[in-house]
């Protein structure tokens, strides 16, 4: 069969399965967009080719497949890659196409041309420039396959503009041969029957459960290593969404801004289980002090995170899926951990989560605690980063597997509302709930016309606190309470904003009106938005600060403000001074 | 094709280094080298202002150096060297008297001796997993 360029690249498409690709057209990849109609693949037209790149990234994610994203040469294509980076961070499954200028132009600085193969060699698993049209179905096959296998990531294919049209002989490879390229999913037995060992006989074991037991799959094992063997379970960020938050053993998130019972129970421990997680920074603490007293058993399928960040006693390198199976057909007895569990409970009660403020001020903590009750704790909810990002990880407590979507590793703001509209692409019957700052939200709202135009089912939670939040709480906490270039307020009206794309918005500033407005967004038949008004001063505690170890965490806010013990002059000028009832000075 | 990359880190740090190299899909194989005392050369061009009053001088340490002259014109002679790094940082040295007008480099390259009794045969060869 004798095909153009541009028809192999959708072949490929559909031969991988895709339905969804998320892109905007331009000069140069005019001829895959000339055939793509011509095939069954639904085309979602962004309004910037980052929404496109996070968009395939929340499918990915959503959906444990490939998400597919698409941009023209030069300035589309590099405006992928904040969304790429993103991807490659969190271990999302994408494959971005671009095209470039015509092979005889490259390197000529022709009209929107880029090296987007060079500028993206690092924040992606792989890329390609086809240079021939004949390598055109194998690169397509390969991209799948590194995007989806291993440890997934974004794969990026260029494909100049004059490949796209020549045409040659199509046949799609049923297999790939990449002799560089072969990710070890099965556990080595000696280091399951190690570990095996180091579980029966630990006392004050603890599991770290990451992103990797979503991405295999293996929140099912996991449940059953907790269960037989009366082990605690925390999350990293990304990890979220892996365990039912309600389970008796589990203790929500640890880290910088992880509850505090989790952080004393991973630095008390006397072995740490790490499944499917890097030992990133933001979750760890001072690493010269994480966890002191334990054995570390760490399970992920990149050699590479083995040994990064801190000592691994027991690596295992495997999928997580396989390798928990294999843990748990060795696992025999099991000490008596009850007095540990009853410690636990015990750190669980004397350091709770902060409860909302009683005073008529909005925290977001009200917000989340109503979209999780409304929701039965079950919305798929994607977040951006910041303040927000932390109080849904600690307020939202999920239990639906694969419900947390967020940009955890980059921290990306703007990721969350075109995120959402990946998710909900990659699963259009669940509630889907897109929570965002006022700052993130700002970065991405042009996708709001995506919303509209397909009439997504999509709830929007604005926290509007007119502050870089988390920024704000930094110079607060960090910088004297010298504020620079943090205040967002007086800046646009998010109700006409929401308007301007016909979506109903409400804004809730009292507490006592967030259930109905909550209500009010679920009974709308598509998207909605709601714009909460935050309380300015609000800062996220419980907070281990940077440099310092788990152990250390501040449970509440209790810090003098200010480099003096006054209260500082908190905000910039034409704000009322801000005081916070309740922080001792 | 084989690489032959010079790091200088800790232990930690050179086995992230074969790890993340591993991480690229063209890489088929790793061998950490450092440890055998494996042969490492690197070949120079050195280009020498020569007059008829040094050229002489400057043959003997060609001659010594094991080197060789591949150019010789009326103000200068270039010279071939190959040798471990050290070597040739030594013969640059003993040249600059004479007045260097040009230096190029390869960097090295490297392999690991032959077996010699019970000695190991073939590189470390650092496995994927580790």
């Amino acid at each position: 069969m004798k095909l153009n360029g541009s028809q192999m690249v959708c072949e490929s498409l559909v031969a991988e399965g895709v339905r969804t690709v998320f892109g905007l057209p331009g000069g140069a990849i005019m001829p895959l967009y000339d055939v793509l109609p011509n095939y069954p693949i639904d085309h979602v037209l962004v309004r910037h080719e980052q929404g496109a790149a996070h968009m395939a990234d929340g499918y990915g994610r959503a959906s444990g497949d490939v998400g597919v994203c698409m941009a023209t040469s030069g300035p589309g294509a590099i405006n992928l890659v904040v969304g790429l980076a993103t991807a490659m961070m969190d271990s999302a499954p994408v494959v971005a196409i671009t095209a470039n200028v015509a092979t005889a132009a490259i390197g000529s600085d022709a009209f929107q041309e880029a090296d987007i193969t060079g500028i993206s060699i690092p924040v992606t698993k792989h890329n390609f420039l086809v240079r021939d049209i004949h390598d055109l179905p194998r690169v397509m096959k390969e991209a799948f396959h590194l995007a989806r296998t291993g440890r997934p990531g974004p794969v990026l294919v260029d494909v100049p503009k004059d490949v796209l049209q020549k045409e040659a002989e199509f046949a799609y490879p049923t297999r790939v041969s990449m002799p560089g390229y072969n990710p070890t999913t099965q556990p080595n037995m000696v280091q399951v029957r190690k570990a095996a060992r180091l579980i029966e006989d630990a006392h004050r074991p603890v599991i770290i459960a990451g992103h990797g037991v979503i991405i295999s799959r293996a929140w099912d094992e996991l449940l059953e290593l907790a269960n037989t063997t009366n082990i605690p379970v925390v999350n990293t960020l990304l990890g979220l969404s892996n365990f039912p938050a309600d389970h008796p053993l589990y203790l929500g998130m640890m880290g910088m801004h992880g509850t505090a019972y989790a952080c004393h129970a991973v630095d008390q421990a006397d072995l740490i289980i790490g499944v499917g997680i890097r030992f990133d920074d933001r979750a760890m603490g001072k690493y010269s002090a994480f966890a002191p007293h334990a054995k570390i058993i760490h399970m992920d399928i990149d050699p590479a995170e083995i040994g990064k960040n801190v000592r691994a006693d027991v690596p295992i390198v495997a999928d997580c899926k396989k390798a928990l199976r294999a843990v748990l057909e060795e696992i025999g007895e099991c000490v008596d951990r009850a007095p540990w569990i009853e410690h636990i409970d015990h750190l669980r009660q004397q350091f709770p989560i902060p409860e909302p403020p009683k005073d008529g001020r909005l925290s977001h903590r009200h917000v989340l605690r109503e979209l999780w009750r409304a929701t039965g704790g079950r919305a798929i909810v994607t977040t951006d980063v910041g303040q927000h990002q932390m109080f849904a990880a600690q307020e939202f407590g999920f239990l639906g597997t694969n419900t947390h979507i967020s940009s955890g590793g980059l921290g990306t703001m703007g990721y969350s509302l075109p995120a959402a509209i990946g998710v909900k692409y990659a699963r259009p019957d669940e509630t889907v709930w897109c929570c965002a700052g006022d700052g993130g939200f700002q970065m991405t709202s042009q996708e709001l016309a995506v919303v509209k135009k397909h009439r997504l089912d999509l709830k929007i939670a604005l926290f509007n606190n007119h502050y870089l939040g988390m920024v704000r709480q930094w110079q607060e906490l960090f910088y004297k309470g010298n504020y620079v270039e943090v205040d967002l307020s007086d800046s646009v009206d998010f109700l006409k904003l929401a308007d301007a794309y016909s979506i109903p918005a409400r804004q809730v500033e009292d507490p006592a009106g967030v259930a109905q407005a909550v209500k009010w967004a679920m009974d709308q038949p598509g998207p909605a938005l709601i714009e909460f008004l935050i309380d300015p001063a609000e800062n996220v505690f419980p907070m281990v600060v940077p440099g310092t170890a788990l152990a250390e965490v501040i449970p509440f806010e209790t810090h003098t403000r200010g480099d003096n013990g006054q209260q500082p002059v908190h905000v910039q000028s034409g704000h009322q001074p801000l005081s916070l009832p309740g922080l001792r000075h | 094709m084989r690489l032959t990359i010079v790091v200088d880190g800790s232990r930690t740090a050179v086995e992230q280094v074969v790890k993340q190299l591993y991480k690229v899909v063209e890489v088929r194989k790793v061998s950490d080298l450092s440890e055998d005392q494996p042969v490492v050369r690197e070949l120079a061009l050195i280009k020498v202002t020569s007059k008829p009053t040094t050229r002489a001088e400057i043959m003997q340490l060609v001659d010594i150096y094991r080197a060789r002259i591949v150019d010789v014109a009326l103000g200068s002679v270039m010279i071939e060297v190959t040798g471990d790094p050290e070597k040739i940082d030594s013969l640059v040295g003993l040249l600059k008297g004479f007045g260097i007008k040009e230096l190029v480099r390869t960097g090295v390259v490297a392999m690991v001796r032959g077996s010699s009794g019970k000695e190991t045969a073939t590189p470390r060869e650092v496995p994927a997993w580790a």
